[in-house]
């Protein structure tokens, strides 16, 4: 599948933008996350495959994700993810939510929370990078 | 014909240079002297925090104008340099070129060399310990102070200091600690005792740090922008000293110059180089050489100026850090004093000897991006990242350094290959004995239980790679000074052996490696052998 790999990297910045925010990321890190990813050695066909899937099934972004932290951290595609978190930190407008902040009494339980969604996560992506692998 | 060639801006090269143009003596400075000057105008005068809530040009120095802050591979050599501080290894894998499986050094061919991203930490070895380096203890002492006066250290006399400024008469007030360093103090000495008896004393971590403004040095200002910039110049880098004997008549510097070797003749040495802009050849005539590239770079130079080019020995401190958690500090707000070098030290001395010594550096993670240690997490990156938020502030990391004796298997070589502008790699082997590795693993056991004690939980250990904390030695080991010509080997203070007018300043001659940090001793040694050279001049 040939992927044109400029509507790929903005796509993909929207894509795992909202994935890491919760919403959609601002323009700023659209345009950064570009600059970024045009520096970033072309996929192989595995990888563009992974990627085309993931951005026709948007859900799948997480559990992926948290499979692929357990079983193949250096991918490529988490690389991509892991890129956009970066430019993330690095914009004023998102700082506050990689900033140590105020203590609330139910931020153990929060955090508790985070650790078995990616405990699930990891197991319901396993099963979907099964499949995507062969889509 | 300059009097003295010096080779190298760094810590060494810096300190030889000021005792020899304040000698009298005429000093050319051959330095490659790379720099990087993009970041100074972009990095604001700002807090941390400040500028990670306002400066939307950040991502500037922190993923780097070229993106290069982004880590992409394992933790290892280099990981720690940040944008504005990556001009240190630029252009070292292709004009130093060096190959090994075992050993991952980190070289520099900055302006001011490695000390340019010192970590700061100061230690003056104990007698013993400059027995077994091969240096004399009384002359140590005093270029121990001369060092100290004129970079400035900060420190306190308390449990650690035996092993840091035991031999320093005047230093500076110690930093304040941040909130992670104060728990794990304050629990120290709760628990003195107990742990004393294991064989563990801690206490504040001298630094190259000022305290109080001295001259055109600014005080520290608690900015925790530490790996960014050097702003205030609290923070002491050799090029400070290489900046100021530039102003003196009797100093020249330089730059774009990679010396490859030397020709002794009866009354002259002629330095031969590389210029690193054009490729051409260059030399220069001298009274005497003092070579200080660092030990590699002088291994290279030395085996590449003699027809023999045998192996070498080296010496390494084996390394490994563990990632600690506090959990009475787990989701505590950004806020109080941060810094980000180390604050405390932790000294494991089972003999009570001063001799033998293992050292932890502790630091808390401060002035770095979260990314950095998110991706080392192994859950979903939108999952990992408020888990490591709420972790950071609770993140004490304890670097630990072991003596080296030099058992073991390890060796230096110089091979030829065509690819190399200086038609040579240097190989390197490295590893332990299996009396080594067992030394080390149970060492750092007895740590993390201290840690433990102290309210420290390790979480994970990290192993960067022999070479990786950068220190190393004893490539040109001192012989005995009693008798005639052992190649390859320093006479005491520092000369070649069979050489009349080639001195080393850096760390080649030390024939064992006391686990604390080995800059203020190198600089110390480096003010000795100018020393000598002067008089034998």
């Amino acid at each position: 599948m040939v992927v044109d790999s400029a509507t790929t990297d903005l796509e993909q910045g929207i894509a795992f933008g909202r994935y890491l925010l919760g919403t959609a990321p601002s323009e700023d890190a659209l345009r950064l996350f570009e600059r970024a990813a045009a520096r970033l050695p072309p996929l192989d066909d595995r990888e563009t495959r992974l990627v085309a899937f993931l951005l026709r099934n948007r859900w799948a972004i997480g559990p992926v994700d948290a499979a692929l932290a357990l079983i193949r951290p250096a991918s490529p595609v988490r690389g991509r993810v892991f890129l956009m978190l970066a430019v993330l930190e690095c914009l004023p407008e998102y700082a506050p939510r990689f900033l140590p902040a105020r203590r609330s009494p139910f931020e153990h339980l929060r955090i508790a929370g985070h650790a078995l969604r990616a405990l699930g996560r990891a197991l319901v992506g396993m099963v979907v990078l099964a499949i995507a692998s062969r889509a | 014909m300059e009097d003295f060639v010096v080779v190298g801006s760094g810590c060494t090269g810096a300190m030889a240079a000021a005792t020899l143009v304040e000698g009298g003596a005429r000093v050319l400075m051959l330095d490659a002297g790379e720099r990087d000057d993009r970041y100074a105008s972009v990095v604001p005068p700002a807090d941390f925090v400040s500028a990670r809530t306002s400066d939307p040009e950040q991502y500037r120095y922190f993923l780097g104008e070229d993106f290069e802050g982004v880590p992409w591979g394992k933790v290892g050599t280099g990981a720690q340099l940040t944008p504005p501080r990556r001009y240190l290894v630029r252009r070292v894998p292709e004009l130093l070129p060096l190959e090994s499986e075992s050993f991952f050094p980190l070289e520099s061919l900055a302006y001011g060399g490695l000390g340019a991203g010192w970590g700061l930490g100061c230690c003056a070895y104990s007698d013993a310990e400059l027995r077994a380096v091969g240096l004399a203890p009384a002359a140590m002492r005093a270029a121990y102070q001369w060092v100290a006066d004129r970079i400035g250290i900060s420190g306190e006399r308390d449990d650690a200091s035996p092993y840091t400024i035991a031999h320093l008469e005047r230093v500076l007030p110690t930093a304040e600690m941040d909130a992670n360093a104060a728990r794990l103090h304050a629990s120290y000495l709760q628990r003195r005792r107990r742990v004393q008896a294991l064989g563990f004393r801690m206490g504040r971590t001298a630094l190259a740090l000022l305290t109080r403004d001295v001259g055109e040095r600014k005080a520290y200002a608690y900015r925790d922008m530490d790996f960014y910039d050097d702003r205030d110049q609290s923070a002491y880098r050799p090029w400070m000293t290489v900046d100021e004997l530039r102003k003196r008549e009797n100093f020249l510097y330089r730059k774009n110059v990679l010396v490859t070797r030397f020709e002794e003749t009866a009354d002259a040495v002629i330095v031969h180089g590389l210029d690193t802009v054009s490729g051409g050849a260059v030399s220069h005539g001298c009274r005497r050489l003092v070579l200080a590239p660092g030990v590699l770079g002088t291994a290279r130079i030395v085996l590449r100026s003699f027809d023999r080019k045998p192996e070498l020995p080296i010496l390494c401190n084996p390394y490994s850090y563990l990632a600690c958690i506090q959990p009475a500090l787990l989701g505590a707000p950004a806020r109080g004093l941060r810094i980000g070098f180390a604050q405390l030290s932790l000294f494991h001395d089972p003999a009570g000897s001063n001799f033998d010594v293992a050292m932890g550096s502790i630091y808390s993670y401060r002035s770095l991006m979260l990314f950095r240690i998110v991706r080392e997490t192994p859950v979903a990156l939108s999952d990992a990242y408020p888990i490591m938020r709420y972790l950071a502030p609770a993140l004490t990391l304890v670097g630990i350094h072991h003596p080296d004796a030099g058992d073991g298997r390890r060796s230096l070589r110089l091979e030829a290959c065509a690819a190399s502008p200086t038609a040579d790699v240097l190989k390197a082997d490295f590893s332990l004995s299996d009396d080594g590795r067992r030394k080390v693993r149970d060492r750092e056991r007895r740590f993390t239980r201290v840690l433990r004690w102290l309210g420290a939980y390790r979480i994970r250990r990290v192993d960067p790679g022999h070479g990786s904390s950068i220190h190393y030695a004893g490539t040109l080991p001192f012989d005995d000074g009693d008798s005639g010509v052992k190649p390859f080997t320093l006479r005491p203070g520092g000369r070649l052996s069979g050489s009349a007018r080639v001195h080393v300043a850096d760390g080649s001659g030390f024939r064992y490696l006391p686990a604390k940090g080995v800059t203020l001793s190198l600089m110390a040694n480096a003010r000795l052998t100018a020393l000598g050279a002067l008089r034998d001049a």
